[in-house]
């Protein structure tokens, strides 16, 4: 027998078909076993894009809603030629904007069934803190633009953004460290506090002055790296929390 | 629709994809089987068992293109166990084959590489098995006979070489 004859010859004599008798009931008992095994596997959680995209269809439309009004508010008062020390004023009001989201479930007594659904407490928050955060981003943005455009003040930019961000910050890490450690209770307290430091900055921008002059800008390097660091430590700590599938926050 | 993908709408609980993989697999399973066998009804027998052992473990498969060489391990464990049981015995006589395919021709060539195959060491005649009646790669004989593919080629070309001898005496 020649190399090629006899390699030819083992393909076609060892591949020959066999004829197959038991193949249906092979597959019914396969088709069984999956069955099973799908009965008995657990429910995944909930992954983090998907969920995110949930709280965004739920609770977009009161998050954008809120800052949309309050952005009105601020255009408003940056295009009546109100002074643009003024403008960090709003931002405890930004903040106002998102709470009702962040302290909806505790106000309602809700927290324990948002604990137990298939996403972890820390997933909840997070989802909602990115939502928040995008809003706060956009509407801050716009408003510091107006009114630096409006009022030509563009070489104080810089400064302006400072001003901006540590009440900003101050406010944020308020509410998230009220998230996760006040009794419920305290939610009306923290709406009204965010409002009275609102005023109170606006106030305070108009009557001392002088710790917005260029030589008080370490004093605001500091605070925002302060309050940077705050807010940080929250932020570690809700996506540790979501890595170890921890539940978040007091449930009362 | 690649192996891969069927097993990932298997487990997402597609049972058409089910039945689609296991007739993509049974005959070929089933000739393989019934070179190690000493009759028809033991090789249905190990390639039922092959499927089932495969549908129970396949929560544990990690794909990778790979599930070829997956399945036959699964039949070469089910038959290497069947060997160490019983002697094997002729594959059987011409009569029931001629009855069954009603081809004399092929019952004299299925018996002419019965009797190279016998000449054959055991290892020899798996990797033949597997590459010429399986067309498997190296690579996947290579995996389901945990070893490397220097060593499949090198059985393969010794196997190739006695056979020829054999052929030629």
């Amino acid at each position: 027998m020649r190399d090629q004859k006899l390699e030819e010859k083992l393909q076609s004599v060892l591949g020959q078909k066999e004829c197959p008798v038991r193949l249906q009931k092979t597959i019914d008992q396969c088709m069984r076993i999956t069955r099973e095994q799908r009965s008995l596997q657990p429910e995944e959680r909930t992954g983090f894009w998907q969920y995110l995209s949930d709280v965004l269809r739920f609770e977009g439309m009161h998050i954008l809603g809120l800052h949309a009004v309050i952005l009105l508010l601020a255009c408003a008062a940056v295009w009546s030629a109100v002074d643009i020390l003024r403008i960090p004023a709003f931002m405890p009001l930004f903040v106002l904007a998102v709470m009702p989201v962040f302290l909806r479930s505790r106000y309602y007594g809700m927290s324990e069934i948002e604990a137990v659904t298939r996403a972890s407490g820390a997933q909840i928050i997070l989802a909602k803190l990115l939502l928040a955060g995008a809003a706060n981003l956009v509407s801050i943005t716009i408003v510091l633009s107006l009114g630096v455009s409006a009022q030509s003040a563009y070489e104080n930019i810089g400064r302006l953004v400072l001003y901006c961000l540590v009440p900003y910050l101050v406010c944020m890490s308020a509410l998230l460290r009220i998230v996760r450690l006040s009794p419920r209770g305290s939610t009306l307290a923290y709406a009204v506090s965010m409002t009275g430091a609102g005023v109170c900055w606006g106030i305070f921008a108009g009557t001392k002055t002088w710790i917005y002059e260029t030589s008080a800008m370490g004093f605001w390097i500091a605070a925002f790296l302060l309050f940077s660091a705050f807010f940080v430590r929250e932020i570690c700590f809700i996506i540790g929390s979501r890595r170890e599938g921890k539940l978040y926050g007091i449930i009362d | 629709m690649s192996d891969d993908e069927l097993v990932r709408q298997i487990r997402l609980g597609d049972d058409g994809a089910a039945e689609e993989l296991i007739r993509r697999y049974y005959a070929a399973v089933m000739r393989y089987c019934r070179w190690h066998c000493s009759s028809a009804e033991k090789a249905e027998d190990l390639t039922q068992e092959t499927f089932l052992r495969l549908f129970r473990s396949l929560p544990e498969y990690r794909g990778r293109k790979k599930f070829k060489a997956y399945l036959y391990t699964i039949a070469n464990h089910l038959c290497i166990d069947e060997s160490r049981k019983v002697q094997p015995v002729p594959l059987e006589d011409g009569e029931n084959i001629a009855s069954e395919c009603g081809e004399l021709h092929q019952v004299e060539d299925r018996e002419e590489v019965r009797q190279l195959l016998d000449r054959l060491s055991p290892e020899q005649r798996e990797v033949i098995i597997l590459r010429y009646g399986e067309q498997l790669s190296f690579a996947e004989i290579a995996k389901i006979m945990e070893s490397n593919v220097r060593t499949v080629q090198s059985r393969v070309r010794y196997a190739l070489q006695i056979m020829r001898k054999a052929s030629y005496d």
